[in-house]
């Protein structure tokens, strides 16, 4: 069994708002194995983004890590001092893959001095030499070498997606995040991307944790998969138990909500209600407005995650 | 539109601005100088026969005949006979070619109109553009400053500087200025004429003390609405992505602000304060009136002083080519600073 | 929208205006200002306007003002104006059988420096002749001083009717009080009398003490602190009466009032408060008419689409090339030197709409896409009616917000012309006031009360409408709180 590249204990991330604290990521515990795709689902303003952020340990202000603990091979990261994190965690440690199609490759400048930044501010790396690897990296991806020269206007959405999925894996980190790195492409180039990626996993054995809020990509690319509701964990496991043995309610909703290809499907699902509040969410579970089989357990106490399977965790009254 | 294509567009545009302000201006002035011109003509001629009868005792030429032949001849020498729209095309191609004339009285030494602004137009540019730069460096480390910290004291004093400045009018804030620390304090010369008896660095020092309260009452007046631009485009470009972007890769927070935040806001702010600069020239052009500094303004405030017209057509003019082609520079330095631009340019041609 | 909503709306923006700080104390300036320009007759008096124009002898030049004095070691004289009601007139008939009209005036004084002169105007009477003109004797007694008489005679002379009565410099007064400075064992060389009796400054002997030597109290004058009386006879013969009712006895201030005076006497607070009306009226005009016009044209730019819109839009840009001061000036000196109020208005106008059409066409394409407009144009609803009906309104909040932050440029363009001398020379304003301390040299001559107020006045009325655009621009535009 090969070991955990990242270990998340209890951690909790709220939103300090002048309008009261958001709890975006509320006590969560998961761990990723190394050359494992963790894929992280939920609609959106689950908190899902934020976790990712959190885990890059650097919270979009207002928010703060309140507590718990990001082990990343095997080294404390919370509460590093910021220094600290950009010297010697971030980008090297663990990456990040952010959505290309918007504007995450800034306008005013080259592909090439974007990418090598993190080469020259945390390697000391010369500069030619950093474009080097850059091309090295350009190439991995499928894009040829010259296009560091270029502004990335010139561009197409999947050449600077490929751009900053190179970008990410320049310093080799042990665990790469990608953040809807599929979102707002168009079908085909999704395609291409997911392909790159499961190639460039199988290649370089990556550690990654894939946030998107469409599960049907997930269950192309990821090995487990986790679902968040409310910026808490609702279920976890492997992609087969997941998909076809869904042990949460909202995790059976979500997919009742994808279309398929091979089934026949009467009509598409949707899940009533809306995703709670999060400066005042509901006592107990925090699904039990919208989910059909509350009880009045759910609510007034907030359920664990149980085992209900090997390797395959919910946390709901009815198991 | 291509760049090239739209900086074509832009040169033909201020052309034709200038073309229709000198046209304007030389209409206003053709009629105006009919009337100074007739009265000038009679007494110039009535000065002629005086003294052709000193001259020329019981001479047998007849007065109102002489005075007749003498108008038809100056009439004639001023054009005042050729039809009204003549001459203002006249005007408008003299002026042009800046040949404006001559001015009555004689200023720094000339009574060529276009050697007198010759004169004054570089010390307004050097005041100008010394003033500007400071203004640009304060401004953009302040709203810098208080755009990375919305809602800090640094942050609400500019704000509150910025609302104060924009509604205090400049050369009032340059008399202020004369009167503490010329007048009360007695640091600075209450008069910014350089001393002409001076040469070499002497002079350069002079001009330099001179200079110090003309320049921090622009600065002052000006710099706050600068930092209030520069915070608020700073603010907005802070939460793009690629600023996050930039921490996660691990850049040096001084380099995300001053070179990815900074760089990316850079074209919109340049633009805006040419602009702004552009709205405040007006008001520092008074305000070097008010400190007695020998330039434009300066000669503005004498031309109306002493109803100088040749010299106000002129300083019209050589304003408004001023103003057009700060436009066009404003235009070339947001091609120059956004690379989309640029490459819509050669891409084009 | 029906009234109600109407009601509604206003009542919900004026909830969240009132949170606005910095606008609520826009608000109050504003109500201020107005009160002030509405009621600039009362306050001051209705024929200042007129007045404005003429020197105003009766006051002093440059005199600043009163409460100056608490924040200077050497306190100055305010300006005194003695009128018939505070006149104890008697009337009496000497032995010759003429008409002796007597009064006194107590005058406090405990300053430093003295009052510049005592000047006595429009004492009338119906003497036709000069032989038969009033006779007008006075003095001033003097509070106690040991060892020395209190009583100076001044003046002994007949005064024709109307007459200003200038005691400062007038050389039999001042050869009167050169003889009491004698009589009281002063020693006074001859030259320097010869030359006192032209140059004397004759205030400052009357108002300190008495020194053994004259150069004494003209180098290091020692302020006589006390009550002082002026003494005032005027003699009539039978039949000629004499007229006080318009009487003003003028102890001419070393200060004056609330604010001062100028280089013309004139009191600059009155002024500052008849200012305000042509501050406002420009500075709203302008704002108002521009904002409108520049929304119609956006609007209906925006509406229109097509070559018409880019039409449009290039002679927006156009008007915007234009540089407004030196085009202004150039206009100014074509108009005979002058620019009357409406006409800067009208230019003002002409320059200042092109900006707002410019946000306001962008903002009218969003709405234009929005579907209860192409409804309209479905039901068959013309041109203007869309524009007015469906898109103006819409784009009124932003109207108000840029009106209000529209104001202090066309206030300080106003003032900018004035100063520079282009003013409209039958109002009173504060441009035009800083331009003639300019020309009077105030500044280099630190004549501050005649630099400060006006500017200061033209900052406020500018900072009141920025506070409030400012505040109606968070309330009304949301989406823009932002930015």
């Amino acid at each position: 069994m090969s070991k955990n590249v990242l270990e998340v204990k209890n951690l909790k991330m709220y939103y300090f708002t002048n309008k009261g604290v958001v709890k975006a990521v509320d006590d969560l515990s998961f761990t990723l194995k190394k050359g494992e795709v963790l894929g992280l689902a939920g609609e959106s303003g689950c908190g899902k983004s934020s976790l990712g952020f959190t885990l890059m340990g650097m919270p979009t202000p207002p928010g703060k890590i309140v507590d718990g603990s990001i082990k990343i091979d095997g080294r404390e990261v919370v509460g590093l001092p910021e220094d600290v994190l950009r010297k010697e965690v971030r980008w090297q440690k663990i990456s990040m893959i952010f959505q290309g199609a918007m504007n995450a490759l800034n306008p005013v400048y080259t592909v090439g001095y974007q990418m090598i930044e993190p080469l020259v501010y945390l390697k000391g790396m010369e500069r030619d030499d950093a474009l080097d690897r850059a091309q090295k990296y350009l190439e991995l991806v499928g894009l040829p070498g010259d296009i560091v020269y270029r502004y990335p206007h010139e561009l197409s959405g999947g050449m600077k997606q490929r751009v900053i999925i190179a970008t990410a894996l320049l310093l080799e980190p042990d665990v790469v995040i990608a953040d809807e790195p599929t979102t707002a492409l168009d079908v085909v180039v999704q395609a291409q991307i997911i392909n790159l990626m499961k190639k460039l996993k199988k290649e370089l054995g990556l550690s990654m944790i894939f946030i998107t809020h469409d599960l049907s990509i997930l269950a192309e690319i990821s090995d487990r998969v986790a679902i968040m509701y409310a910026g808490k964990l609702v279920e976890i496991g492997d992609s087969e138990k997941i998909y076809y043995e869904p042990a949460h309610p909202y995790t059976q909703k979500l997919l009742a909500a994808i279309p398929r290809l091979h089934e026949d499907v009467e009509r598409l699902e949707f899940i009533p209600g809306q995703p709670p509040n999060l400066i005042n969410p509901p006592k107990g579970c925090r699904f039990h407005p919208r989910c059909p089989y509350a009880m009045q357990v759910c609510k007034e106490q907030i359920p664990e995650l149980k085992e209900v399977d090997k390797d395959h965790y919910a946390a709901c009254w009815l198991l | 539109m291509g760049f090239g294509k739209y900086l074509a567009y832009r040169l033909f545009n201020a052309a034709l601005i200038l073309f229709f302000v000198v046209l304007l201006t030389s209409t206003l002035f053709v009629k105006l100088a009919d009337v100074t011109l007739q009265s000038q003509i009679q007494e110039t001629v009535q000065a002629e026969w005086n003294a052709y009868a000193q001259h020329h005792p019981g001479g047998h030429v007849n007065q109102s005949e002489f005075i007749k032949q003498r108008t038809e001849y100056w009439t004639d020498y001023y054009g005042l006979n050729k039809p009204y729209r003549t001459r203002v095309w006249q005007t408008t191609i003299k002026t042009l070619t800046f040949n404006f004339g001559q001015t009555r009285q004689t200023l720094f030494g000339t009574r060529d109109t276009t050697q007198i602004i010759k004169i004054a137009l570089p010390r307004t540019i050097l005041l100008f553009t010394t003033a500007q730069i400071i203004v640009i460096l304060i401004g953009i480390l302040l709203g810098v400053k208080s755009a990375q910290n919305p809602g800090s004291t640094v942050d609400r004093t500019i704000s509150v500087l910025a609302m104060v400045t924009a509604s205090l009018p400049m050369w009032w804030f340059g008399m202020i200025m004369i009167l503490i620390f010329a007048f009360k304090l007695g640091w600075f010369p209450v008069n910014s004429f350089p001393d002409p008896t001076l040469t070499g660095l002497a002079h350069i020092k002079d001009v330099m003390w001179r200079m110090v309260l003309p320049v921090t009452t622009i600065v002052t007046v000006l710099f706050g609405g600068w930092a209030w631009t520069t915070r608020n485009i700073m603010i907005g470009t802070m939460q793009e992505d690629f600023i996050m972007a930039a921490r996660a890769k691990g850049v040096p927070e001084r380099k995300v602000i001053y070179g990815h935040a900074l760089r990316a806001a850079a074209p919109p702010i340049v633009t805006m304060t040419i602009f702004s600069l552009l709205g405040s020239l007006g008001g520092a052009i008074i305000t070097e009136a008010v400190f007695n500094w020998p330039g434009m303004g300066r000669l503005y405030w004498i031309a109306l002083q002493q109803n100088e017209t040749t010299l106000i057509v002129g300083l019209t003019y050589i304003f408004t080519l001023l103003y057009l082609t700060a436009m066009i520079l404003a235009d070339l330095t947001y091609a120059f600073l956004d690379p989309r631009v640029k490459v819509g340019a050669s891409a084009s041609m | 929208m029906r009234w109600v909503d109407m009601k509604d709306s206003l009542k919900n923006f004026w909830n969240d205006f009132r949170r606005e700080k910095s606008g609520m104390f826009g608000l109050f300036l504003l109500i201020l200002l107005l009160f002030t320009a509405l009621a600039a007759p009362l306050l001051t008096s209705p024929d200042i306007p007129q007045k404005w124009k003429t020197y105003w002898l009766e006051n002093p030049q440059n005199a600043p003002p009163a409460w100056s004095n608490y924040f200077s070691s050497t306190t100055k004289a305010p300006h005194v104006i003695y009128t018939y009601h505070d006149l104890h007139i008697t009337k009496s008939k000497d032995q010759f059988g003429d008409t002796v009209y007597s009064f006194e005036i107590p005058y406090k004084y405990n300053y430093q420096v003295p009052v510049k002169d005592i000047v006595i105007f429009k004492l009338a009477s119906n003497a036709s002749s000069p032989l038969d003109a009033p006779h007008i004797s006075i003095a001033l007694r003097r509070p106690v001083q040991d060892g020395y008489s209190r009583v100076v005679p001044l003046l002994d002379e007949t005064v024709s009717s109307n007459a200003t009565i200038q005691l400062s410099t007038n050389t039999q007064v001042r050869r009167n009080v050169l003889n009491w400075l004698k009589q009281n064992k002063v020693q006074v060389d001859p030259t320097l009398e010869f030359q006192l009796l032209a140059t004397m400054d004759t205030m400052k002997f009357l108002f300190s003490q008495i020194q053994p030597n004259i150069q004494n109290m003209m180098d290091n004058p020692k302020p006589l602190h006390g009550t002082y009386t002026l003494l005032v006879n005027v003699t009539a013969k039978p039949g000629i009466s004499v007229d006080f009712s318009n009487v003003e006895i003028v102890f001419m201030g070393r200060t004056y009032g609330i604010m001062g005076t100028d280089d013309r006497g004139r009191d600059i607070w009155t002024g500052l408060i008849w200012g305000s009306r042509v501050s406002l009226t420009i500075g709203i005009a302008v704002a108002v008419l521009s904002v409108l016009i520049g929304i119609f044209y956006g609007v209906t730019s925006a509406y229109l689409g097509g070559w018409k819109d880019e039409f449009l839009q290039r002679i927006n840009e156009f008007v915007a090339s234009i540089p407004t001061l030196p085009i202004l000036i150039l206009l100014g000196v074509y108009f005979g030197g002058h620019i009357m109020l409406w006409q800067l208005v009208l230019l003002l106008v002409a320059f200042g709409w092109v900006g707002i059409a410019k946000v306001a066409r962008s903002m009218a394409l969003q709405i234009k896409e929005q579907t209860y407009v192409e409804a309209a144009r479905a039901l068959g609803a013309g041109t203007g009616r869309i524009v007015f009906k469906h898109m103006v309104p819409q784009l009124l909040p932003y109207a108000f917000a840029q009106i209000a932050l529209g104001v202090p440029g066309a206030i300080l363009a106003e003032a900018s012309l004035s100063f520079l001398g282009l003013g409209d020379p039958s109002k009173i304003t504060w441009g035009q006031m800083l331009n003639e301390a300019q020309r009077a040299g105030a500044a280099v001559n630190g004549y501050w009360w005649e630099v400060i107020p006006p500017g200061l006045a033209i900052t406020l009325v500018g900072l009141t409408f920025v506070l409030i655009g400012v505040a109606l621009d968070k309330v009304l535009n949301p989406r823009l709180r932002r930015m």
